[in-house]
């Protein structure tokens, strides 16, 4: 094991595993606490830990998109129907009108809807409906991830276990 | 592995060789030190079982990267590239009406056909980070059996 396992660096550079929601500082500033908690010693554990970062991270964003895409005040509008739309907008207009022709302007994102409002709940079960499909799909990967998780730690335990073990000295017989 | 599924992990290339450097930089890790010159040539039981470790860690980094691009993503790229194609179709003078409404049609029928194929990648990008992260903890159950103390099987602790 390499005597300086706590100053090396996590492979690879976590931005290549992060979303441009996530933030790499705040994926260091996790590792640092995991690692306080668990006490990886050497750097097969710490890599470990960072595996059981890593499955919390899938987790935590499984949850987010899920919550998105039950996100009751989203407006869904397929990109097919919307370049037909604006292939009809564009037939129907009249020719002396194409020199002010604009194009549309992108839907402002969704606004966050206010929590605990129980109005919202036959909108919410309306965006289930429209997403079961991704929302089933996100559903799953969420088990996986916890199923990921769950083996993660079970394999540092028994590491660290192992570990223990072999720190205490063999019993003498004695007489 | 199925001809079709081989062919699909292929495309993705997440099943592909990782580079030498990343498996370099795992093994170095994995060892504590830098492998001697000639070492890798004629490899020790415990070196080819680090090594193999290293190459399960640098595919399993490669397939979350992978498993992290895909999750975003809605729409099939090469896909919505078709339904452009039709969209610019509608706009020319000289394609009937008739092909334009064929067109229409297509594009609308794209829309579901883009959509599923996306799901489709993001449940093959998590299947193949499932079996990165069994081929990886087996290369470490080995890794460890050879270091000395036996490394307890699942839920088979010595007594």
């Amino acid at each position: 094991m390499p005597k300086d396992a706590a100053t090396l660096s996590h492979l690879p550079n976590p931005s290549r595993l992060l979303l441009a929601d996530e933030c790499a500082e705040e994926y260091d500033a996790l590792l640092a606490d995991y690692c306080a908690d668990m006490r990886p010693a050497g750097a097969l554990e710490r890599r470990q830990v960072e595996l059981i970062l890593r499955c919390d991270v899938d987790i935590d964003r499984q949850r987010r998109m899920i919550a998105q895409r039950l996100n009751p005040l989203e407006r869904e509008e397929t990109r097919g129907a919307q370049m037909l739309a604006e292939w009809h907008r564009r037939a129907l207009l009249h020719p002396n009108s194409e020199a002010a022709w604009e194009e549309p302007e992108e839907p402002a994102p969704a606004p966050t809807p206010p929590g605990g409002d129980a109005r919202l709940t036959p909108l919410i079960a309306r965006q289930y409906g429209r997403h079961r499909e991704n929302v089933t799909l996100h559903q799953r990967e969420l088990d996986a991830a916890e199923r990921r998780r769950r083996q993660a730690i079970e394999l540092l335990f028994r590491m660290q276990d192992r570990r223990r073990r072999a720190d205490i000295p063999d019993a003498e017989v004695v007489g | 592995m199925a001809g079709r599924a081989k062919d699909n992990a292929r495309r993705h290339g997440v099943r592909a060789a990782p580079p030498s450097d990343d498996v370099g930089a795992h093994l170095t890790r994995i060892l504590g030190r830098a492998p001697q010159p000639g070492e890798l040539d004629a490899p020790t039981p415990r070196l080819a079982a680090a090594l193999r470790l290293a190459d399960c860690e640098a595919r399993l980094d490669r397939a979350h990267a992978h498993y992290a691009a895909a999750q975003p993503r809605d729409r099939h790229g090469d896909l919505d590239h078709l339904q452009e194609i039709l969209e610019d179709l509608l706009y020319f003078d000289w394609v009937e009406d008739g092909a334009k409404r064929e067109a229409a049609a297509r594009i609308l029928r794209l829309e579901h056909v883009s959509k599923f194929y996306a799901r489709h990648e993001r449940r093959l990008a998590g299947r193949y980070l499932g079996e990165a992260h069994s081929a990886r903890d087996r290369a470490l159950e080995d890794y460890l059996g050879l270091g000395g103390a036996p490394f307890p099987k699942q839920g088979k602790y010595p007594a």
